[in-house]
């Protein structure tokens, strides 16, 4: 993979998570579409397991870094790792699936997108719901699980929209795998 | 030799390094992992040349919701609002000062008041974590701001407080957040500022709601009925002097409480969307806060 196209494409995707996540929330709930889960999802499905781990990995770690957790009413903390497994996990899930799915389809990105962010907000859920026991942590594990699976059900709306970019941008990435070449060299042939 | 050596890196075990690392961030306390937060500001600092951009289009398409003044009239009503939490502040400490004085009588030392400057700051960007809300500002700690600082909007309304500050940046949790601690308000009966003591809380909903103090306990004041209008000033000695009287929003709903019908609860509603503000004021104080 391509890792200088993958940096930018993730520095925009995270941009835009943060810039855009208040007009795109569920007021009065916290709920909001990710834009970087779709990414993870897109690398999950094209690119080498290694490769898709790691970048997996790389993603939620972001993700963590910019997503501080509160610790009381005037404070706040960064803790790493949480979103990086989950990423993870789901990258793995992923891994698993993506032979059984027609990796060109927009619509089996948002499936995967989905199933992606249910399974990584399990384990951020629980990661946390976990620290919660001895660290001091504003922490709702019910009410965070709930938020978290319906932002995955509402991340398909922005897999969507991304995998229409993404495709496109397919060769850019250049997954080192036999289904992304083919790909490839199907689109110059169209083209 | 060599080959050995190569051995030792192989992506395989990296994977399995970083995963290891992972789970050991990932459950160990906070206090041995802060340093963290040294790369949460850095990650931060790097996507706000795409965060701030998005922010500020989102907010010119849909500006957060204010009350819909002519632009000349708006201006004139900021600025006599401005002059009346000035006024209603000095009036605060002048009765403030009478006790300190008394208490001087008695050898009580006095507290120096700090100087305010106010520092206005843009919103670049709100976290992303989805249990609560933070702004965050490209202004940090090269310019004076520290952890709970106090943030307003448009000079009058009060905003929040910094929750972490560190050089070029800043991250502010609005009153309305649900995280965001109980304040103590004034529901303002009279010109002088006089009124009803008031808890209030975040409901989850953009307001703050909380119990009203009963005006049968309060015979000095007029008897006005509490009604939806009415502003409510923060009134509370956990937040620093200068931010006593700054607004907190108008009364737009007068309920009963369920377990004491005498009860009055009150839901109190900022002037505009505290989570969808895109310019904001950080009042910087020279010395460090002792009160609050």
């Amino acid at each position: 993979m391509n890792w200088v196209t993958f940096a930018i494409v993730a520095w925009i995707c995270l941009g835009l998570e943060t810039g855009l996540r208040d007009v795109l929330q569920l007021n009065p709930t916290a709920i909001a579409p990710s834009f970087v889960l779709p990414l993870m999802v897109f690398v999950a499905i094209w690119a080498p397991s290694g490769v898709a781990m790691a970048g997996a990995m790389l993603l939620g770690l972001l993700v963590d870094l910019t997503g501080p957790i509160a610790t009381g009413a005037d404070s706040r903390a960064v803790v790493a790792g949480p979103h990086a497994l989950g990423y993870l996990g789901a990258s793995v899930l992923i891994l698993n699936v993506r032979g059984m799915v027609i990796r060109r389809n927009p619509v089996s990105v948002v499936a995967l997108t989905v199933l992606a962010g249910i399974v990584s907000g399990i384990v951020v859920v629980a990661l946390h719901t976990l620290r919660s026991m001895y660290d001091p942590m504003v922490w709702d594990a019910s009410g965070q699980l709930l938020t978290r699976l319906a932002s995955a059900l509402y991340s398909g709306v922005t897999a969507l929209a991304l995998s229409l970019i993404l495709f496109p941008a397919l060769p850019l990435f250049a997954f080192a795998t036999a289904q992304a070449s083919a790909h490839t060299r199907g689109m110059r042939r169209h083209a | 030799m060599a080959r050995h050596n190569s051995n030792l890196l192989t992506p395989r075990r990296a994977l399995s390094a970083s995963i290891a690392a992972a789970l050991v961030l990932s459950v160990a306390p906070i206090r041995y992992t802060a340093w963290v937060g040294w790369f949460g500001d850095l990650a931060t600092r790097l996507i706000a040349p795409i965060s701030h951009p998005v922010l500020q289009l989102v907010r010119w398409v849909s500006p957060a919701r204010v009350r819909e003044d002519p632009p000349e009239q708006r201006l004139k009503l900021e600025d006599a609002a401005r002059f009346q939490a000035l006024y209603l502040r000095a009036a605060r400490e002048n009765a403030a000062l009478r006790e300190r004085v008394r208490d001087l009588q008695n050898g009580v030392a006095l507290n120096p008041d700090p100087d305010v400057s106010l520092l206005t700051a843009s919103v670049i960007g709100i976290s992303t974590d989805l249990s609560r809300l933070l702004l965050r500002t490209r202004i940090g700690t090269e310019a004076g701001v520290q952890p709970r600082t106090v943030a307003t909007v448009r000079g009058v309304q009060l905003l929040g407080r910094v929750v972490h500050a560190a050089r070029g940046l800043s991250e502010i949790r609005p009153l309305t957040d649900d995280g965001a601690d109980t304040v103590l308000g004034r529901v303002v009966l009279t010109e002088d500022g006089q009124g009803l003591l008031c808890t209030l809380e975040p409901d989850g909903a953009g307001n703050l709601r909380g119990a009203v103090e009963d005006p049968g306990q309060r015979p000095d004041l007029p008897a006005i009925e509490i009604e939806p209008g009415l502003l409510v000033r923060l009134d509370d000695d956990a937040w620093p002097r200068h931010a006593q009287m700054l607004e907190l929003g108008r009364v737009t709903r007068v309920d009963r409480a369920e377990d004491q019908p005498l009860r009055r609860i009150i839901t109190v509603r900022p002037a505009m969307d505290l989570s969808r503000v895109s310019d904001i004021e950080l009042r910087i104080t020279r010395a460090l806060e002792g009160d609050g």
